[in-house]
């Protein structure tokens, strides 16, 4: 008889196949394959390109490597013990948990459903890379293994810390997931490093596990760093064999581990599908992870300007929500300096390339800023009843967002000209001109959620929206400067023509409002 | 078939279930009531074996649910009150899945039976994630009904259902006692519940306060012959009467 977890196993990845070729029947799916395909193909390719031989390249593929997976290696039972418990699939908690299973099984299905994207994640450094990377095959199987080892690791970790008494377990959770997160960050900076070329951190990070007492904890992540170099010094056989080993072994400890998990699972379970669903509203990773938080608040009192009144009790809501959610923006800021900061830094920039970096926040932070539409999910139909126009209650949803990105912009460009890299009056210029891009960009973010689309959707119709509106607003100052416009003159047309890409906007999102099925709308 | 003894269960400093005891005899429906957070759902969980017990034991057909948690799951089924189905699992496979997992024979006709039963045969190539709240309430029940357990526990079986879905699974549940299965049922439908069941148990905050038949409470509680189980719910959870030195409306087993 076939074991009923492998049942499950096999027949949900194979429907899991079939219902992915039969979507895309749609054209907007298959649209969507398409335009992500040629958006990894050209990440690939741009890091092939940019290497115009392997000795000559600014990065080394090896200890970028051996850094990476040396992190991970470090992290991996760190986020285990403050984990505290396996996660689950909310259908898994309901007919898996009061089945007849031993935990020994339920264990050992939790591992192997990560594995596609374990496999798929051990590809990512190497698709960075591009083709800086020798034998990519080998290197990619040797990446596999070490995330395999990091995995075991990581749920050994989330079971012992059930044996852990909850004193001992309260008193050293805070400072373990202060570490854990301060190291994914760190590792989401290696991770942008290996494109930009410019990452501050990585070199550090790669002296670190060249060390000797780190070659000999983290030596996985150090195989793989000497199979991404051109001789191999160990070969390859043996190393491979040496990770498969080692990978083996570590799944011993969390088997042997008799360790009732199913309670703590529960509510990590429960946690983690609010977080997938939050994601998949459009919501980025820090706005998703910010759930169950049950801290007391004070009611606020409502405003007495008439500015608030109407839809402007929309945008008081937002901002209520907004300055309710501090962690979420503050990991928006951190996100944005681990992304923007290293790069700056480090680069021969231009002064306008500041202020065009600039430009992309809304791109970047969108997703952590949901204090919009993406915050109404379960509200649209008392929304719908409201006494205001469709367009009113658009321009409303986005002034929250709006205004925090432009208060990153703001220091921003301070910090730029405190630095003395651009004159303060054009920062300033500048900053008026961000004024109703980022709006727009926001209202881009929303119309593409309203439309249905999700995660990777919503980020290429974002990137196209800005890629078309760079084009327009290129052309518009290349016909002020072919009359002789001065930057002013050319601030004040972009600025005017902005505002009526804006009003546009904000007329198309009142129309998206208008078509979002109040009856399909399902609560939060 | 179900029997609890001394069962307690808190979280942190909240105490969820406090020191409660009862027995569900094989084809017998005891109906499971309380205010929200009165501790059902976490009684329910602890005889699943999800949660464990701080105190006391719990056993299903004999099997204590702790030291022997696969023996005591392989005889019982157990219903959440919001069931989840697999997104990528068709109906069938759904009832596929619990009867290789319940190690009962794959008989599609028996299969075939119970989708007709719960009126899923019409959907039964169709994903989990495609089905209605209702469809889903219907298909964790026919899984769980699939290996004619000895011990059922549903919690709010009958959410989500229209009219006529909540009289053919009061017939389902019924026979399934008839046929000798001990059904443990929480509800808030107090009607539903004295229809259906043979005995109650009232929670409050934790505790047992009344249980037995309805007769037996209502004799407890003084309240007249006629009056409904929701008339004696609400006597016996009145906040006059949780009072320490009120008397307990508790009736013995008959």
């Amino acid at each position: 008889m076939t074991h009923p977890l492998v049942y499950l196993y096999v027949t949900t990845a194979r429907n899991g196949v079939r219902r992915f070729f039969a979507r895309l029947r749609q054209p907007r799916r298959l649209v969507a394959l398409v335009v992500t395909l040629g958006f990894v193909a050209f990440v690939a390719f741009g890091a092939t390109r940019e290497s115009s031989g392997f000795a000559d390249a600014t990065v080394d593929p090896a200890a970028v490597l051996r850094a990476y997976f040396g992190l991970m290696l470090v992290l991996a039972p760190l986020s285990g013990f403050a984990e505290r418990g396996l996660t689950f699939s909310l259908a898994e908690v309901d007919f898996l948990f009061p089945g007849p299973f031993r935990a020994r099984s339920l264990v050992l299905y939790h591992l192997a459903r990560a594995l596609p994207a374990l496999m798929f994640g051990a590809a990512l450094p190497l698709l960075l890379l591009g083709g800086r990377v020798p034998r990519p095959g080998i290197v990619w199987l040797g990446c596999a293994l070490v995330s395999l080892i990091a995995q075991h690791l990581r749920v050994t970790a989330s079971l012992f810390a059930l044996h852990v008494g909850e004193p001992l377990y309260r008193r050293l959770r805070g400072p373990v997931r202060f570490v854990s997160v301060v190291g994914a960050l760190v590792l989401v900076a290696v991770l942008a490093s290996m494109v930009t070329d410019h990452g501050g951190l990585r070199g550090v990070l790669a002296g670190a596990s060249d060390a000797p007492v780190a070659r000999i904890l983290l030596w996985p992540a150090v195989v793989v760093g000497d199979l991404a170099t051109p001789d191999a010094p160990g070969g390859v056989a043996g190393p491979v064999l040496g990770l498969l080993a080692v990978a083996l072994a570590s799944l011993v400890p969390p088997l042997l581990l008799q360790v009732g998990f199913l309670e703590a699972s529960i509510t990590l379970s429960a946690k983690a599908a609010e977080i997938r669903q939050r994601l998949q509203r459009g919501r980025g990773v820090a706005a998703a992870a910010a759930v169950g938080s049950d801290r007391r608040v004070r009611a606020a009192r409502a405003p007495t300007a008439r500015l608030w009144r109407g839809a402007g009790a929309i945008a008081w809501k937002n901002a209520l929500m907004a300055r309710r959610s501090t962690r979420t923006i503050f990991f928006a800021a951190v996100m944005l300096l681990i992304l923007f900061v290293p790069g700056l830094v480090t680069a021969d920039a231009s002064p306008a390339l500041p202020l065009m970096m600039g430009a992309l926040f809304p791109l970047f932070l969108a997703g952590s800023l949901p204090f919009d539409f993406r915050g109404e999910t379960g509200h649209f139909a008392a929304l719908k009843a409201l006494p205001l126009p469709r367009w009113a209650v658009a321009a409303a949803e986005i002034v929250v967002p709006t205004a925090i990105v432009l208060g990153f912009q703001a220091i921003y460009g301070l910090a730029i000209a405190i630095a003395g890299g651009v004159a303060f009056g054009w920062v300033l210029l500048g900053w008026i001109a961000l004024v109703p891009l980022t709006a727009s960009m926001i209202a881009a973010t929303n119309i593409a959620t309203l439309a249905g689309s999700r995660g990777m959707g919503v980020l290429l119709l974002h990137l196209l929206f800005y890629a078309a509106n760079a084009v327009l607003l290129a052309m518009v100052v290349g016909v002020v400067r072919a009359v002789g416009g001065g930057p002013g003159a050319v601030t004040a047309v972009l600025v005017l023509v902005q505002s009526g890409v804006l009003v546009g906007m904000v007329a198309l999102l009142g129309i998206a409002f208008g078509s979002v099925d109040a009856a399909e709308d399902a609560p939060p | 078939m179900i029997e609890v003894a001394g069962f307690s269960k808190s979280y942190g400093d909240t105490a969820a279930v406090t020191d409660l005891s009862f027995e569900v005899r094989p084809g017998e429906i005891v109906g499971l009531v309380g205010p929200n957070g009165a501790g059902k759902t976490s009684t329910l969980r602890a005889i699943a074996g999800i949660l464990k017990p701080e105190a006391g034991t719990l056993r299903v057909a004999g099997h204590d649910v702790v030291r022997d948690a696969v023996a005591a799951k392989r005889e019982l089924a157990y219903v959440p009150d919001t069931p989840h189905p697999f997104d990528l699992l068709t109906v069938t496979e759904h009832l596929r899945f619990a009867a290789l997992a319940y190690r009962v024979e794959v008989d599609e006709a028996r299969i075939e039976a119970l989708l007709r039963e719960m009126e899923l045969f019409e959907k039964r190539d169709d994903l989990g994630s495609t089905l209605s709240r209702g469809m889903q309430q219907k298909l964790a029940i026919a899984c769980a009904f699939l290996h004619a357990p000895k011990a059922v526990l549903l919690d709010e079986p009958l959410t989500g259902l229209d009219p006529r879905a909540i009289r053919d699974m009061r017939a389902s549940i019924v026979a399934r006692a008839r046929a000798g299965a001990a059904v443990l049922l929480s509800s808030h439908l107090l009607e539903l519940v004295e229809r259906l069941c043979d005995r109650v148990l009232i929670l409050h905050r934790g505790r047992r306060l009344a249980f037995g038949t309805l007769e037996e409470i209502r004799a407890a509680v003084a309240a007249e012959g006629s009056a409904s189980l929701e008339e004696v719910f609400l006597a016996v959870t009145d906040p006059a009467r949780q009072a320490p030195d009120a008397p307990s409306p508790d009736a013995k087993p008959s």
